[in-house]
Order: C-alpha cells, then sequence, then structure tokens
C-alpha cells in the first residue's frame, strides 16, 4: 500500500512538473514544421505580397528570381510557395494558377487581412480575345480584395514574356481585361445564384452580388471604380527583366 | 522507348530533367500529367506497379484540356516521396506490358540512385530554410552526378535490353534492409580512402550488402570521390579498376551497381518516438489534445480518423468514398507536426475539411452562358446558327424531367430560344410530361399564351419555347429524333437544344449500350447526369457507369443533384458522385418550382458535411 501510495505521489508530482515544463516549453517554442504551416500561415508582421495568375504565366519562374535570382525550369506547380521576410522587408507567397487549386488563394485572401499588394502575372502573349479565363480569375480575386474594408490591395498587372515578339503592350491588355471582366459580370448576374442564398448560411454570397452590381454601376467595368488602384507593367522573368515590377513593389511600402 | 524523365517539387521547380530520345525537354507534356494527376478522379483506373508506383493514362480529353498545348495522349508512371514532397515521372507512348516493366525498373532505378545520393535531405533542408536560397543549393553535385549514372545506366540497360531478353536492374537484388542507422554512423568515419578493397568482378560480385560494405560503397557522403577531376586516386584502388574495366562507361556503371546496391529504400522518415515512460505518454497525451506541437503517427490518428470516417457516413458518403477520404488526411498528416495548442483531432478535421474541398472543386472552370454564346455566335453561310445541345441522363425517377425544366426556364430568362425534346420514348407519359412542362414555361414567357394551343409551326409551346415529339418507340427512334430536333432546330434559329432521355437503370448493360451512339450521333455539347441526393452508397456506381457509358471518347460533362431539400444535411451522394467520376457538380436541386435550382457552393457543401 505504501508503496502504491509513494507511487502515486511520485505521478502527481510528475504531472505538475511536466505540465509547467511543458507549458513553458511550448510558449517559447516557435512553430516550425507544422500542419498549419503549409497553409501559408506567416509568422512574421512584414508586409505580404501574393503572387497569382491563370497557369503557365510564369508564377513560379517569377517566385524564384526574387527568392534568389535563379532561373530554373518550372512546371504546373501543385502547391504554394513561401518567402519569409526577403531582404528582411517582405513576405511574398506564390500560389499555384490551376483551377482545381484555386481555393487556397481564395482562403488565402479571404483570412489574411493585411496584403500589401497582388502581383497578378499575365501572359502577354495571350491573344486579348481569349483572355476569358484570366479575367475570370483576377474578377474572383477583386471580389474578394474590394471586399475588405479599408484594406483594399493595390494589383499590378505583370505582364510577362515581354521578350516575345508576340507580346502586348500592357495598356491593351488592362482594356481587355476591363472588357472581358464587364461581360463576365454580366453573365454573373445573370447566373443562376448559390446555394447559399437560401439556407442563409454565409453572408459572403450576397455580398458577392452587391459588389457586382458596384463594380458594374456605370455600365461598364473599369479597374478606376476599385478602391486599390491597378498598374499594368511589362516585364520579362526570363530576360530577368523585372526591375519595373520590384519598383512597384517599392512603391507598396 | 521512353519519352521523358522529370523530377520536380510540389512547388513546380524541375529538378531534373532528360528526354530519353535525346530532344529538347518538354514541359508541356509534363505539365499536361500534372494537370490529369490533380483533375483525374479519385478512383482513377490506375494500376500499381510494384506497389510502388502508379501508371496514369494521359488522354486528351477535350472537356479537361482547355489550355493544353499537349495534344498528345500518352501514359506516364509516377512516384512521390514524402519529405520532400517529391515526384518523380516517366512518360512513354502507350501502355503495353513491356513498357510498363520498362518504366517500372527505370523509375525504380531513378528513385534508388537518387535515394543512394542523398539529394532529398539537402532538398528538404533548403525547403525549409528562411534564407531564402536556392532549393538546389549543394546539391548540383549530387544531381550532376544523378544525372551521369542515371544516363550510363539507362544507356546500358536500352543496350542489354537488346541483347539479352532479360535485365535485371542489380540494385532489386539488393534487399532493401533497413540498415540506414548503422549506415549513418558509419558514414562520419568514413575516408575517401577506404574504397581501396573493392574488387571489380564482372558479374556483380558485390551482391552482398553487409552493413561494412554498404559503408564502403555509398558514395554519397564523398561527393568528390568519382565525378571529375578532383577524385583522389588511391593506387591500389587504381590498379584494380582500370585492369578492368574497358570504357569509362562500363566503370561508371560499376560504381551505379554498388551504389544502388547499397542504398536503401527512401522513406525512412518514421520518426519513432521514446515514449515508454509515465512521463512520455503523459506528454504525448498533453501534446496530442491540448498543446500541441506532436508529431503526428498513424496510431495517434486511428481513433480520429475511424471517427471522422463513421461521421461521413451517417452523411451518406458512400464508405468507399469516405475511406478514401481519411486515407487523405493521413497521407497529409503523418509525420508533420501539430500547430501549437491544437490537438490531433481538430488538426485532422481541417486536414479533411481540405481534402473534401479538393475533392469537391471542379477542375476547370464551367461558364455556360459564356460556351452558349460563343457557340451561337458563329454563324454559317446561310446566316444561322448551330444550336448548343444538352441532354440528360439518370436513373429513373431522379428529377430528369424537372431539372430539364428549370434549366430551360434559367436559359429562357436569358433571352435564348429553347427546343425541349422528347428523346423518352418508351415510358408511358414522358412526352405529355414535358408537355406540360413547355406549356407552363411558355405561360411564364408570355402571359397570353393559352394552353394546349399550338404555334405558328403547328407545335406545342410559343416562340420562345417550343416541344419536339415523334412519339413512342425503340431505341432507334431516340437517335433518329434526336438528329432530326437537332437539325429542325438550326432551320429554325434555336439557341438551345435540350434532350430529355429515358430513365434506366445503371447496371443493366441493354439498357446503357444505346448511350453510346446516341451520344455519337446526336453529339451534344454538354452531357449532364441528374443524380438524386437520396440515393448513398449506390450512387458511386451510378456515376461511375453513366460516366463509361459514352464510350472512351465522351464523358459526362457536369451532374445536376436533385432533390437536396429533402436530405438535410446528408449530402454525400455529392462527394460520391464527384469521387467516382472527378466530373463537377454544376447545380444542385432544391424544390419544386422552376427557380429552385443553384449553383453549388462548395463552401456550404463541405461546411454542412464536416458540421
Amino acid at each position: 500500500m505504501t508503496m502504491l501510495d509513494l507511487n502515486n505521489a511520485i505521478l502527481v508530482s510528475l504531472l505538475v512538473i511536466a505540465l509547467t515544463t511543458l507549458l513553458l516549453f511550448v510558449s517559447l517554442r516557435k512553430a516550425t514544421t507544422s500542419a498549419a504551416g503549409k497553409e501559408g500561415i506567416i509568422s512574421n508582421k512584414k508586409p505580404i505580397f501574393v503572387i497569382a495568375g491563370p497557369s503557365n504565366s510564369g508564377k513560379t519562374s517569377l517566385f524564384t528570381l526574387l527568392s534568389n535570382n535563379k532561373q530554373r525550369p518550372t512546371v504546373t506547380s501543385l502547391d504554394v510557395s513561401k518567402l519569409e521576410n526577403l531582404d528582411n522587408r517582405i513576405n511574398v507567397i506564390e500560389f499555384p494558377g490551376h483551377f482545381k487549386l484555386r481555393y487556397k488563394l481564395i482562403d488565402f485572401l479571404k483570412k489574411n487581412p493585411k496584403i500589401a499588394g497582388v502581383i497578378y502575372v499575365v501572359d502577354s502573349t495571350v491573344d486579348p480575345k481569349e483572355l476569358t479565363k484570366t479575367a475570370e480569375f483576377l474578377l474572383d480575386v477583386l471580389l474578394i480584395t474590394e471586399s475588405k474594408k479599408n484594406m483594399e490591395p493595390n494589383i499590378l498587372i505583370a505582364c510577362n514574356k515581354s521578350e516575345s515578339f508576340s507580346s502586348r503592350p500592357p495598356l491593351r491588355i488592362k482594356e481587355a481585361l476591363e472588357t472581358e471582366i464587364s461581360k463576365i459580370i454580366v453573365r454573373k448576374k445573370k447566373s443562376i445564384g448559390d446555394v447559399n442564398i437560401i439556407t442563409q448560411d454565409g453572408t459572403d454570397e450576397s455580398n458577392e452580388l452587391e459588389m457586382l452590381k458596384e463594380l458594374s454601376s456605370s455600365g461598364k467595368f473599369s479597374f478606376n471604380l476599385l478602391e486599390g488602384s491597378v498598374d499594368a507593367i511589362s516585364g520579362s522573368v526570363l530576360k530577368k527583366d523585372i526591375v519595373k515590377w520590384q519598383e512597384w513593389i517599392e512603391e507598396q511600402l | 522507348m521512353f519519352e521523358q524523365l522529370a523530377i520536380f517539387t510540389l512547388q513546380g521547380i524541375i529538378l531534373y530533367q532528360y528526354n530519353c530520345q535525346g530532344k529538347k525537354f518538354s514541359e508541356h507534356q509534363i505539365n499536361a500529367f500534372i494537370s490529369k494527376l490533380i483533375t483525374a478522379p479519385a478512383t482513377r483506373d490506375t494500376t500499381t506497379a510494384g506497389g510502388k508506383f502508379t501508371i496514369l493514362n494521359v488522354t486528351n480529353d477535350s472537356t479537361l484540356s482547355t489550355t493544353n498545348a499537349y495534344s498528345r495522349s500518352f501514359c506516364s508512371m509516377f512516384y512521390k516521396t514524402k519529405q520532400p514532397e517529391i515526384y518523380f515521372v516517366i512518360t512513354y507512348a502507350e501502355q503495353t506490358i513491356e513498357l510498363d516493366k520498362e518504366a517500372e525498373k527505370t523509375l525504380d532505378l531513378a528513385t534508388k540512385l537518387w535515394n543512394s545520393l542523398e539529394i532529398n535531405k539537402s532538398i528538404q533542408e533548403n525547403l525549409n530554410s528562411r534564407d531564402h536560397i536556392d532549393i538546389l543549393d549543394g546539391v548540383n553535385d549530387g544531381i550532376s552526378k544523378f544525372d551521369q549514372y542515371f544516363k550510363a545506366k539507362y544507356e546500358e540497360s536500352i543496350k542489354s535490353v537488346a541483347f539479352t531478353p532479360v535485365d535485371e536492374v542489380p540494385g532489386k537484388e539488393a534487399s532493401p534492409k533497413t540498415i540506414n542507422p548503422k549506415k549513418k554512423n558509419q558514414a562520419k568515419n568514413r575516408t575517401l580512402n577506404n574504397g581501396g578493397g573493392r574488387k571489380w568482378g564482372r558479374n556483380g560480385i558485390m551482391e552482398e550488402t553487409t552493413a561494412l560494405d554498404s559503408s564502403v560503397l555509398d558514395f554519397s557522403e564523398s561527393s568528390n570521390n568519382v565525378s571529375g577531376n578532383e577524385r583522389t586516386i588511391d593506387p591500389a584502388f587504381n590498379k584494380e579498376a582500370f585492369g578492368n574495366r574497358t570504357i569509362k562507361g562500363e566503370f561508371l556503371i560499376k560504381e551505379i551497381d554498388d551504389l544502388l546496391s547499397s542504398a536503401t529504400d527512401g522513406d525512412s522518415s518514421n520518426e519513432t518516438e521514446n515514449e515508454q515512460t509515465y512521463l512520455g505518454s503523459l506528454t504525448s497525451f498533453l501534446r496530442r489534445n491540448f498543446t500541441g506541437n506532436k508529431t503526428i503517427s498513424a496510431s495517434d490518428l486511428k481513433s480520429v480518423l475511424d471517427k471522422l470516417k463513421q461521421k461521413l457516413i451517417t452523411k451518406n458518403v458512400a464508405p468507399e468514398a469516405a475511406t478514401f477520404l481519411v486515407e487523405q488526411v493521413s497521407k497529409d498528416l503523418v509525420g508533420t507536426k501539430t500547430a501549437n495548442w491544437t490537438s490531433v483531432e481538430i488538426t485532422a478535421r481541417k486536414s479533411l475539411t481540405k481534402a473534401l474541398t479538393q475533392i469537391l472543386t471542379p477542375g476547370v472552370s464551367v461558364d455556360l452562358l459564356h460556351e452558349i454564346q460563343k457557340k451561337t455566335s458563329v454563324k454559317d453561310s446561310e446566316g444561322k446558327k448551330q444550336p448548343y445541345v444538352f441532354s440528360i441522363v439518370g436513373v429513373n425517377g431522379v428529377g430528369k424531367s424537372t431539372n430539364l425544366s428549370k434549366l430551360a426556364f434559367w436559359l429562357l430568362q436569358n433571352n435564348f430560344k429553347v427546343l425541349i425534346v422528347a428523346c423518352d420514348t418508351f415510358r408511358s407519359g414522358a412526352v405529355e410530361q414535358l408537355r406540360v412542362h413547355v406549356e407552363n414555361l411558355a405561360q411564364l414567357m408570355d402571359e397570353s399564351h393559352v394552353r394546349g394551343s399550338k404555334n405558328r409551326r403547328g407545335k406545342s409551346g410559343n416562340d420562345y419555347v417550343e416541344l419536339f415529339e415523334a412519339g413512342y418507340g425503340g431505341s432507334d427512334l431516340v437517335t433518329k429524333i434526336a438528329k432530326q430536333a437537332i437539325k429542325y432546330a438550326h432551320d429554325q434559329d434555336f439557341d438551345i437544344v435540350l434532350m430529355d432521355t429515358a430513365g434506366r437503370r445503371h447496371n443493366d448493360p441493354t439498357l446503357m449500350s444505346p448511350l453510346k451512339s446516341f451520344a455519337e450521333q446526336a453529339q451534344p455539347d454538354k452531357i449532364i447526369m441528374v443524380g438524386e441526393a437520396l440515393v448513398g452508397t449506390d450512387s458511386v456506381q451510378q456515376a461511375k457507369n453513366f460516366n463509361n457509358a459514352f464510350g472512351k471518347v465522351r464523358n459526362l460533362d457536369f451532374f445536376i443533384i436533385s432533390k437536396c431539400d429533402t436530405v438535410g444535411e446528408m449530402l454525400g451522394t455529392m462527394v460520391n458522385m464527384v469521387y467516382a467520376t472527378g466530373i463537377p457538380i454544376l447545380f444542385v436541386g432544391v424544390g419544386q418550382t422552376y427557380t429552385d435550382l443553384r449553383t453549388l457552393s462548395i463552401k456550404w457543401a463541405v461546411n454542412t458535411l464536416m458540421a
């Protein structure tokens, strides 16, 4: 009996010690490679820049160029790439462009109130008439960033691949995107509503409709209607010609 | 003959690329592979070769690849390592038994070489590092060595295929024993010169892989030993080595063989925690449930996952799909650490939410109005347009006609002229039922419409919507009606053709086989399957069978899940159908009236399922 009591006493004291040390241990220790770390959570408070855009526009190449001034052959990304504390000033996160993986970006934008800027990479060699998907994606992003109060990030339309002879001037691309977005808004307003509305589940959806109405109030969508500024600047990752984009990033700080 | 070998990370960086035919490496092909990989259904008909590698046939189906510049079909075999997550992909023209075998060997060779060179460790470090160093920092040596070895070995295997029917990859014979810990210890006190005791046998005498041998033969640590000019040459070593080799290539290959035979299987990242003591189990318990920061093991997850799986099943998710989903979670989490103050259960729930979102998210965006406008804006020489054709299929009584009318109502609201075609020539009353819908819709469009009256072409309906009917009959009548209807719609300037088909049991081949010829003859732009939310486990098979019914070149385009208002939270059918086919759900039916059609909100569905 005494042995057992002793054992119990030891156990209890051990428990107390273990608890206190654990608390200390945990509070001191920084989360390193946690499961949640994959989601693109950034631990520091530096401004966040998001690289987004359709597949095959050169996001990953831009990302590697920004991170270590290297050029690497790339394929379609399956996951998010993060760059924390670049030059001790900014964070850069690059999201996959494949349609199936876009929810990662959407979730991130919804969860993170503070985004300093969105670098939306566009393949400038694409025929402006074929920009529908690009515009669709951009509108999805805008609908989230614009619904944030007081924190509308500025957007850079980075017209990549300017080295190609078939690349279009940035202004032309910007205009084409505006036209496409106008058309998409019209279609979106005509589309069948989301199942959310009837279940009164989220306020998200009705918000989106409001936003759409707001954005097309003058009949045609224009980037000027947005709270944040939108700049279209050409550049080339292949030729390492991204100075203007870097300048844009500087301006946002 | 293979086409390409690529090794790349999840982040999209190519670590190694090789075109086996000496052409320029094409990223497009790999992109096509990746696109297929993420959009293919969970139950894609992949075969696993040797239990380790997965075969994926990348076919060029027009429905999935809208932006793909790569239009040729090919076969691929891939393997994915875990930490870091790296894909090894090999592509070849088509799937044959010999090529599969060859691919398996080559992939096996590549992964073994990669592992024995311990490139992954440095890459993982680079990935985790916060100093923005290049992902290939410090591994260039390893990769160039890999390149050299792989090419040599690959060329040798091609040659030997030409001479001998059975080509043995030496690495295979060496059993991948768990000699890793020993190897690590010995690696520390290894010197460059201990390669001196090697003998180069003609027929692979270095077969036994004792711990000592493996350390002797493992060159992964002594990086400068083999390649290039920096090699320190031991006289004894030299004599024997040079004595036996004839050309540089052969010499190299022997080294690779040795390297391979000493290689262990890559994924040895199982961290075993010493938690035998009271204190140990206590901290483990606390970490698991309260404080977080615990490395998750399979046993931690088991009870949690069982609970989640049961929950999914109560929500009408088929056991097959539920098992797949929790396996995804397990793959996602085992070996990772929970965040601070997060229990394993919360982490697992988060991961399951992610898996559900991933499975329900469509692979391509579907903007129906845009596609319709695009097609109908093209005029032929007579100034007429081709109508956009929908056909609707499904099991009996799931609500095909009802949802067709709902769809018609929405299209009418968007100022399209709609022709509704009664292709159900089998069930009595099917045509009459559609006529009632057409009358209703005509009245909704134009209040002055008199029910039962004929329009100026002598058909039921009015200028906006019309019924195309040809009575009842056999299955050959169906395709006849379909073709006539499309021609009629073209002549009469309709924008949309909506075809209702007869309900059919999905497991009856005699009923399902006419669908193929129907799809071939009518060439619908979109084939929609209506599935009811009530159905439960059978939905997996329903979706599969219907998706396969149209032959190899045609798939379903999307689902409408009907009767969602009748199941409450039990939305499992949605998961089942998408799980089985990888085809998106576009609309859900939520009531009896024409306006009760909604697009699916994935967030809503996932939240309901997880609630």
